[in-house]
């Protein structure tokens, strides 16, 4: 390190930390002093393309794999996420719907649970800020509000997508996604591999192709391999962060300190370090989803230019969410067809995405090693449940302008690979552990970053949302 | 699930459980991974010998011969004929044998033989979804 003391200290480099630190640095003098600290290593996506095709790279045992680093206390629930620089921007899918106006109104509207401290009014320039850093593809038209059209022309449907367009408008889009539809700062255009965890043409944004430099800026000093564990706190602020790296401990003092890790390894953080916020830690949860495969009569599902085409919100939002819970629908594209003689392609596929409430019950522990946090999930919501029986009823009528033959639900997924909950954000520390700035309760010089921070779990992706959240922290904080 | 899926699915653990031994070992897994794929797509021309080539791709990259239950389970599938509705091993299997042939990109036409390309792999040959734009633009769709 070259200093023993920083003026902004910043835990991770992904997508939160990394969108804090660019308008940080923004809005910083030159004279200010950011020290970096990421547990993991640059694992260039070219390289980790060279891994999955057997090929041998130096890179591959840098970073531990996501499912070591926790323990798991419920084996029929995953979580995933990607260590190492960038974070989970190395193994995102690239799915940036915003969320809904409603979506932050949850309690007035339905009386289930709470308000965001952060309306939609004023995240909007926020949202619009990150889509055009990420030159986001979508429609002229959406559900929710927005000010200008977005940075990239929309995806292309499906034949059975543009039926779908047609009867409900701007209820059935063109997914809005970090998957490029035109060439941009050095990504390709997306072509529907569907297999974008790594993309094999580089088309979705990463924290590594993103051209942001805030890491070369010379008032940064980014230290991989350096594991954050604990914070000192002392009289209601933070005054040191504790790591290891290189076989050693060591502590250093920073004016401001914002812990970009995940949901996980944030809520880890603070529970070691003494937080005594009832709610750190608890809450933990994400989306539920499963597939519905539509079998149809004589057409084809043709087109299509990215791995989901098209969101669907005609089960999100409305008075229902009073009794059970919002429904997303994305459109695939991946290449599934029906083993039957003249009817291949003769289906659709729709992941079906349901809301879900925190719940204390689920929640992340510490464990005898400081490094490790223990997950415990009991499972999704009643809430949740109910949402799953009633779309199945709903369904056909939804779908009611295709020639369905019939629909076939698959079992619900482990994991939507979020992680959402364990830090929530609240108008007081009596409902939740930070404000709508990101900044705990308690430790007022302390960021707490990420998709922890979510007052309630909607089932929009989560990502657009959690960066537009640091801009906004970083923007009205400094 | 249904209660008859639930049922169905039952009796099909149980009768890999009580397929004999010695019935089981009768066939080598090859001939039982290449049998599976004829038996889903008996009615398309298929070339054997670039069936025998997939499944020796699918050896070589699945490591399917080193686990032992799943042989079984394999040979079991393939004396009992499953099919991919009830299978998701099944339906692993044949769709990629069917994406790594050039079935597709003759557009589905099933009076022509269907020949194996090579292993089905996104990263070593990207763009390569036979369904999207780039094979049908909308003008085409």
């Amino acid at each position: 390190m070259k200093s023993t003391a920083y003026d902004l200290l910043v835990v991770g480099t992904g997508f939160a930390s990394t969108f804090f630190l660019k308008q940080y640095l923004s809005k910083a003098p030159a004279t200010a002093r950011v020290l970096v600290l990421e547990r993991g290593h640059l694992y260039p996506r070219a390289e980790r393309v060279k891994e999955i095709l057997g090929q041998e790279t130096a890179y591959a045992k840098l970073n531990p794999l996501a499912n070591d680093t926790f323990e798991n206390h419920n084996r029929g629930k995953d979580w995933h996420f990607s260590v190492g620089f960038g974070g989970s921007s190395n193994c995102w899918y690239g799915c940036t719907p915003r969320f809904l106006p409603s979506d932050f109104r949850m309690k007035t509207l339905y009386g289930i649970g709470n308000d965001w401290p952060v309306q939609y009014d004023e995240l909007d320039p926020y949202y619009e800020q990150v889509e055009d850093l990420m030159a986001i593809s979508g429609p002229a038209e959406t559900p929710y509000p927005r000010k200008k059209a977005y940075a990239q022309p929309p995806h292309l449907f499906t034949a059975v997508d543009t039926l779908l367009h047609r009867q409900y408008g701007k209820l059935y889009i063109s997914q809005p996604t970090a998957r490029a539809r035109v060439a941009t700062h050095g990504r390709n255009p997306c072509c529907a591999s569907a297999v974008c965890s790594v993309c094999p043409v580089d088309a979705k944004f990463t924290i590594e192709n993103s051209n942001f430099r805030v890491y070369d800026d010379p008032r940064v000093e980014l230290l991989h391999g350096a594991q954050v564990y604990g914070l000192e706190l002392v009289q209601d602020r933070v005054r040191k962060v504790s790591f290891h790296r290189n076989a050693q401990d060591q502590h250093v003092g920073a004016e401001v300190v914002a812990l970009g890790a995940n949901a996980l390894f944030n809520a880890n953080i603070l529970l070691n370090s003494g937080d005594k916020n009832p709610f750190t830690g608890r809450g933990l949860g994400e989306q539920l989803g499963l597939q519905a495969h539509v079998y149809l009569d004589n057409l084809q599902s043709l087109g299509g230019s990215t791995w989901v085409n098209a969101n669907g919100y005609m089960l999100y939002d409305g008075e229902h969410r009073k009794e059970y819970a919002a429904c997303l629908m994305e459109s695939s594209n991946a290449p599934f067809f029906r083993p039957e003689s003249g009817k291949w392609r003769n289906m659709a596929s729709f992941r079906m995405i349901f809301e879900d409430l925190p719940d204390a019950d689920n929640y992340v522990a510490t464990t005898a090693d400081i490094m490790k946090p223990a997950i415990h999930f009991k499972g999704p919501s009643d809430y949740t449940r109910k949402a799953i029986e009633r779309m199945k009823q709903r369904l056909p009528a939804v779908l009611a302008c295709l020639p369905v033959e019939q629909i076939i639900y698959d079992q619900p997924y482990a994991s939507e690979a979020h992680i959402l909950g364990t830090t929530r954000m609240s108008v007081s520390a009596a409902q939740g552990v930070v404000d709508k700035h990101l900044r705990h309760h308690q430790y007022r010089n302390l960021f707490v970053l990420g998709s922890g921070s979510f007052t309630t779990y909607t089932p929009a992706n989560p990502t657009l949302t959690l960066s537009a959240l640091s801009l906004l922290a970083a923007d009205q904080s400094f | 699930m249904r209660r008859r899926s639930f049922l169905q699915l039952v009796g099909l653990g149980a009768a890999a459980v009580a397929v004999p031994a010695g019935v089981a070992y009768s066939a080598s897994v090859e001939d039982a991974l290449a049998g599976i794929i004829l038996h889903e797509f008996h009615f398309l021309k298929i070339d054997r010998t670039g069936v025998d080539e997939f499944v020796a791709d699918y050896y070589k990259r699945t490591g399917a011969n080193q686990q032992f239950f799943l042989n079984v389970k394999t040979k079991a599938y393939y004396l009992l004929k499953i099919d991919s509705e009830r299978s998701q091993l099944v339906r692993t299997l044949t769709t990629l044998y069917l994406l790594s042939t050039d079935f597709f990109l003759n557009r589905m036409d099933e009076r022509k033989e269907v020949k194996y390309l090579g292993w089905y792999n996104p990263h070593k040959t990207p763009c390569a979804n036979p369904f999207s734009a780039l094979y049908y633009p909308p003008a085409a769709s």
